[in-house]
């Protein structure tokens, strides 16, 4: 089969062939390596942000949990303030109760022997009172009686006499 | 008034009292007195003249019981003029003690 024939030129195939292989090797270095250039750079950027975001989260996770652990150790540090203040009030009201208890104690028995005291004092002036009273009343009685007695006495003599 | 006095002299005496105060007490009451009667009644008492009669009493006689010891010590020493002394002591023993001359009345 003749190529001439079918309207093929071997020469131009060959030229259009070299001219392809020439455009193709000039497109591959002018063209396509810078652009497979950028977007290996972009991709090492995209993959850097990637990373970078990762790490982020990870020391976002890191400060939360510190954030955690700080707002635990606060939450326990604060607890442990509240009951020191706590025990420290409990200790401060049972002092208070004991100092008020020992003084109304004090108070009492205070009030109590000035009571006895004068309660001595007053049975005492009772007492007086009431024996003075009583040898009053006895030695009136008895002087009645005597009196009583020596009329009768008296009376009984005077008849008597013969 | 006079007799009591001469009595009361003469029992003083009798009780060796101060004669000195004796005396004084006869100056005293005998202001109002005529010590000439103070005198002779004290010398019949001595002679036995007027027998002075010593009642002491645990309380003040009455003037009713007064009277009626008189008129029995009048009746039982009929012959002699007694001159009354009272007294009264709250120690007398039995309300009464009556001693006339140097007799004590017994009961």
């Amino acid at each position: 089969m003749d190529l001439q024939a079918l309207g093929i030129n071997i020469t131009s195939i060959i030229i259009y062939t070299i001219l392809f292989v020439a455009v193709y090797l000039i497109i591959k270095k002018f063209m396509v390596k810078p652009l497979t250039s950028i977007l290996e750079q972009r991709k090492s950027d995209i993959q850097e942000g990637l990373d970078l975001k990762d790490q982020m989260q990870i020391k976002m996770t890191e400060l939360d949990q510190k954030k955690e652990e700080i707002l635990k150790e606060a939450k326990i540090e604060a607890k442990k303030m509240v009951d020191a203040a706590m025990e420290e009030a409990k200790a401060e009201r049972k002092k208070l109760l004991e100092q008020s208890k020992q003084e109304a104690d004090s108070m009492i028995s205070k009030a109590k022997e000035r009571f006895e005291q004068e309660s001595k004092k007053m049975q005492a002036e009772l007492d007086t009172k009431v024996d003075k009273a009583a040898r009053k009343i006895v030695k009136e009685i008895y002087l009645q009686d005597k009196i009583n007695i020596d009329k009768n006495l008296i009376n009984k003599a005077i008849n008597e006499i013969s | 008034m006079e007799k009591q006095t001469a009595a009361k002299l003469y029992k003083s005496t009798k009780q060796s009292e101060d004669i000195t105060l004796l005396m004084l007490n006869v100056l005293l009451v005998s202001k109002d007195q005529d010590v000439k009667n103070i005198i002779d009644f004290y010398r019949q008492i001595v002679s036995g003249k007027l027998l002075v009669a010593d009642i002491m009493s645990s309380i003040e006689l009455t003037l009713e019981q007064k009277s009626t010891l008189e008129q029995k010590l009048n009746q039982k020493f009929k012959d002699t003029e007694l001159v009354y002394l009272y007294t009264v002591n709250a120690k007398v023993d039995q309300g009464i003690s009556i001693i006339v001359g140097d007799n004590r009345i017994q009961f």
